[in-house]
């Protein structure tokens, strides 16, 4: 898996957000791209502050809706790239 | 609240489009001819062929040699043939610099066509040719209030409240083929220069409102033929979805992008997006379906 328990999650400058009808609108003003998201997305969002461990974002998910650790970071993986890839978070 | 962002003064005739906003003497803005300078000094933009912008400043050049220099959100110079026809110019000066002035002036222009009721605003956008212009006179022949045709501008310094609006212009532009459609009269070709079949048109039941607040913005979207859909239909759009509409309905969007910049384009449309419900109107986009499509449009409103 590309991300680990111990990455440790940021998010960007470069986007604009807002929250309408229960999801979240992500807009990159350095690529022009827009991002959206939805149902547990946006709860996943909401838990990357700047320089948070994903273990921590794993372990709030976990409790919420009663799944694996292991499982839950699994899941995570190619949203979390999506998320890097789009300019909205940093990880390292 | 204002009556009109802000106020002209021209050395032409800019006809009734934009009366409301004409003014004798101490206006905000001027518009005269002069001098406009081949290319732009400074850190600047080159859009296209027809368009260079720096942080103040835009030219667009036209191909019949018509050149426009928008500069500060106070003043437009334009520059052209003294045999130009004074109507040609001014579908120019009212079309692209209009928007680059707003722009300038920290206005988002939205390219969309509107009616009116008590203040409510509610505006038809889509592609050139989607029917905008055509839908609102023909709910303006059943009753409803036009407010205005082709571009409302938004304040963004409204939006943590409503969506204030301003009517952009006043008269429709019509294509010759949807006279048949709605009770409007025809006026002066846009521009005999161009030789477009597209004419100035007024309606009976015209507001003489020209801010209002918006509230509804629907897309026109043609129903495609063996599609299950409803002959009509309006279907409204999730958050996410309206923010892209909103997105692809902004007037000159390279202007935006180059004027204000990016980062504060998307934080008008975040807050644009709070008070304006967005739908998409499927519709068979048929002159034999026109009155019914009117129809079921204004028992929506």
């Amino acid at each position: 898996m590309k991300y680990s328990a111990n990455s440790i999650l940021s998010r960007t400058d470069q986007f604009v957000e807002t929250e309408i009808d229960g999801e979240i609108a992500l807009m990159n003003h350095e690529s022009g791209k827009f991002f959206t998201l939805a149902g547990t997305a946006v709860r996943s969002w909401q838990l990357i502050q700047n320089d948070v461990q994903l273990a921590d974002i794993v372990a709030t998910l976990c409790e919420e809706h009663d799944v694996e650790p292991s499982k839950c970071l699994e899941d995570l993986q190619s949203w979390l790239a999506d998320l890097e890839k789009g300019g909205l978070i940093e990880i390292r | 609240m204002k009556q009109v962002p802000f106020t002209i003064s021209a050395d032409l005739d800019l006809g009734g489009r934009v009366e409301a906003y004409k003014r004798a003497t101490n206006a905000d803005v001027t518009i005269a001819r002069g001098t406009v300078p081949d290319r732009l000094k400074g850190d600047v933009n080159v859009l296209d062929e027809s368009c260079e912008v720096n942080t103040d400043q835009i030219i667009l050049r036209f191909a019949d040699g018509l050149r426009i220099l928008v500069e500060g959100g106070s003043r437009i110079t334009y520059e052209t043939k003294a045999s130009e026809a004074e109507r040609h110019i001014q579908l120019f000066l009212l079309g692209s610099a209009w928007g680059a002035l707003a722009y300038q002036r920290g206005l988002l222009p939205i390219h969309a066509s509107a009616v009116i009721d008590n203040g409510v605003v509610s505006a038809f956008t889509g592609h050139s040719g989607a029917g905008k212009s055509t839908l609102v006179a023909g709910l303006a022949g059943r009753g409803r209030m036009l407010f205005a045709d082709d571009v409302l501008m938004i304040d963004p310094k409204s939006l943590h409240s409503g969506a204030v609006c301003y009517a952009g212009q006043k008269d429709l532009k019509l294509w010759s083929k949807a006279f048949d459609l709605v009770p409007a009269n025809r006026k002066s070709n846009v521009s005999e220069t161009l030789n477009l079949d597209k004419f100035y048109a007024a309606v009976d039941n015209q507001s003489d409102a020209t801010v209002g607040r918006l509230q509804r913005l629907f897309v026109l979207v043609e129903r495609q033929p063996g599609t299950k859909r409803p002959l009509f239909e309006i279907e409204t759009l999730s958050g996410a979805e309206s923010i892209l509409e909103l997105k692809s309905s902004i007037y000159r969007p390279q202007f935006a992008e180059a004027i204000v910049g990016r980062k504060i384009l998307y934080s008008w449309l975040a807050g644009l997006v709070r008070h304006v419900t967005v739908a998409a109107y499927y519709r068979p986009h048929l002159a034999e379906y026109f009155d019914q499509s009117v129809a079921f449009v204004d028992k929506q409103l």
